[in-house]
């Protein structure tokens, strides 16, 4: 038996798992759906997002890797992959945010629109064909990068010749630079028009380092969880995890950075349209979350992930990124829900339930396509994997 | 030049006791080195990195405490053939970048509310969120100054002199393409035929005696 085996027998198990959370979650929603067709939606939106981050994510740093390099991005190059390949499973699973949205949005709400009339070039931006459009765009434009970047993971077992590096790597900046566009609108489309008089020109950037977050934080756990298995590329696979540690440290410094340079400007600026929207979120409990936001997704996390002992440890670094995760969820609940709550903290059971469902189908997806791109791994070991003989 | 030193560890106490700076006396309250060894120690150069490593291996192996690597570059995993273990170093950036935070923000807060107090667009004196920048950039720049003076006052540089210059293949080289390790005399493990004899199994260039003067 190989070592491989129970690692993939593990994976296996945990597929069947997240498939049945996966469709007991989307039963639960759809009684919601019967209960609350509104809190359906914008539950959906909200369960939604979390999985898209780390989609997103996934596919930037695998153009990382692909433009700088580096041992951590060859151990965790099956895993990016693998989470970008979902990207397909995501688009789909967007349908119902676009059947609900004149529930979620309000510029799609005739009744709202009559009594807060938008301008002319509002109204333009912000109609419902150019939504769905946009919107489809965008998942065109990121699966077209995310196959193309995959695609021979499993061919060349995660390793790439030189010529295939370099072909890639310009794939990559090209792919860098539609990524920020794309994300940028998407995040204007489907997360800043909540609120249709609100505007930043950084919120594109909270959410796309916001994606970068998800995106580390994913693959750190993940290679903690599986750090022979993943890091046998690697000589030394606790220096792959202190690697992956300090750019989940970089990555939520880059976060906390741009959401506070946004407060800051806006809180220094004092405008009615821009104020308006941190006072939804800085009254009625809201505070209490981006309180508990901002101690346990920056400051412990950054103060922990200081530390070699807990990067290098696969079962530490598990637990500061699983906390990230986690306070990656209170993060985004607190950046849409005040919009549809107003000023006073709100909660709704489907709020627990579409995360879990929506994450379930995808987690099952993501082992999926991760199975075979560890597979090729297993009869590799220390330094000889580094540089391995061309394909035979 | 890379300068690596190996420090005695209070896991030896016998190293302690026995070798604890002889070559330090005072005299009328003046602290004077005094050479009680004939010479500083034992030098083998090297032509390649992998050689230094290996030899700095086998010396620490044996027993060996006050050793020393010189190479031109940083050279890995020499430190840790050496049996380096991690220095203070982060601890000292880390209460650096403590201080400056605190400071940077209390010296705001003075000048902006007690000691100059401004309205500014009806905000509050004590404008935190305005002072985060500061604080944040106080934080890095007295981190990286503990970081930098304390490496100087960890390792002990800058240093004027040092015996092993007057080894002139030593001063010519090893800032070049030569590697250099060197067992000193004080090491309580230390003999004058036996370390020799270590040194030359190591198939080392040349083995020079580092002169006091």
């Amino acid at each position: 038996m190989t070592r491989f085996e129970p690692v993939d027998h593990a994976l296996r198990r945990t597929s069947t798992v997240a498939l049945t959370v996966g469709v007991v979650g989307l039963a639960l929603a759809v009684i919601g759906w019967f209960i609350d067709r509104e809190t359906f939606y914008r539950a959906w939106l909200f369960g939604y997002l979390p999985w898209w981050q780390i989609a997103l994510g996934s596919l930037g740093l695998a153009m990382l890797y692909h433009l700088a390099g580096g041992q951590w991005g060859t151990a965790t190059r099956p895993i990016f992959d693998a989470a970008a390949r979902t990207l397909p499973l995501l688009a789909l699973l967007f349908v119902p945010v676009i059947l609900g949205l004149r529930s979620i949005y309000p510029w799609a709400d005739p009744a709202w629109v009559s009594a807060y009339p938008l301008n002319e070039s509002r109204r333009v931006y912000y109609n419902e064909p150019f939504f769905v459009g946009r919107t489809v765009a965008y998942f065109v434009i990121w699966i077209a990068f995310a196959m193309v970047l995959s695609w021979r993971t499993v061919s060349d077992r995660g390793r790439i010749n030189t010529a295939e590096h370099q072909r890639l790597s310009k794939v990559a900046a090209g792919g860098m630079v539609a990524l920020v566009l794309t994300v940028t609108y998407a995040a204007l489309d489907w997360l800043m028009s909540l609120d249709p008089f609100f505007k930043s020109t950084m919120f594109g950037g909270i959410i796309l380092a916001g994606a970068g977050v998800a995106g580390m934080a994913f693959s750190a756990l993940l290679a903690a969880t599986l750090p022979r298995q993943i890091t046998v590329v690697a000589e030394e696979p606790a220096w792959v995890l202190n690697d992956l540690g300090n750019l989940l440290l970089a990555f939520v410094m880059v976060w906390t950075y741009l959401m506070f340079g946004q407060f800051l400007i806006i809180w220094m600026g004092n405008l009615p349209d821009e104020v308006v929207w941190y006072q939804e979120r800085q009254s009625g409990g809201w505070e209490a979350l981006i309180v508990v936001v901002l101690l346990f997704h920056f400051a412990l996390p950054v103060f922990l992930l200081l530390f070699r002992d807990i990067k290098q440890a696969p079962r530490r670094l598990m637990i500061v990124a699983l906390l990230v995760l986690l306070m990656r969820l209170a993060g985004d609940y607190w950046t849409v829900a005040p919009s549809w709550y107003g000023p006073k903290f709100g909660l709704n059971w489907l709020y627990l339930v579409t995360p879990l469902g929506i994450g379930g189908l995808w987690l099952a997806e993501f082992i999926r396509n991760l199975r075979p791109r560890l597979e090729p791994f297993r009869n590799y070991a220390g330094a000889d994997a580094i540089e391995p003989p061309l394909q035979s | 030049m890379h300068r690596l030193r190996r420090t005695v560890r209070q896991s030896r106490p016998d190293a302690i006791q026995e070798n604890f700076n002889p070559s330090i006396v005072r005299i009328q309250g003046f602290q004077a080195v005094v050479p009680l060894q004939p010479y500083f120690g034992l030098l083998a150069e090297f032509t390649e990195p992998e050689d230094l490593v290996a030899a700095a291996r086998t010396v620490h192996e044996q027993g060996y405490v006050r050793v020393e690597a010189y190479s031109p570059y940083p050279v890995e995993g020499l430190s840790e053939s050496l049996g380096f273990t991690r220095s203070r170093l982060p601890l000292l950036v880390l209460i650096g970048a403590f201080l400056g935070g605190i400071g940077g923000y209390c010296l705001q807060y003075w000048v902006a509310a007690v000691e100059y107090p401004l309205n500014i667009g009806g905000r509050p004196l004590n404008s935190w969120p305005a002072f985060i920048p500061i604080t944040f950039e106080c934080t890095i720049l007295v981190a990286a100054l503990f970081a930098v003076l304390g490496m100087l006052a960890l390792n002990g540089l800058p240093q004027p002199h040092h015996p092993l210059f007057n080894v002139p293949e030593f001063a010519n080289y090893a800032s070049t393409d030569r590697f250099f390790l060197v067992i000193r005399a004080d090491d309580p493990q230390f003999h004058e035929t036996r370390t020799r004899e270590l040194l030359e199994s190591l198939k080392p260039m040349a083995i020079y005696e580092v002169p006091w003067v």
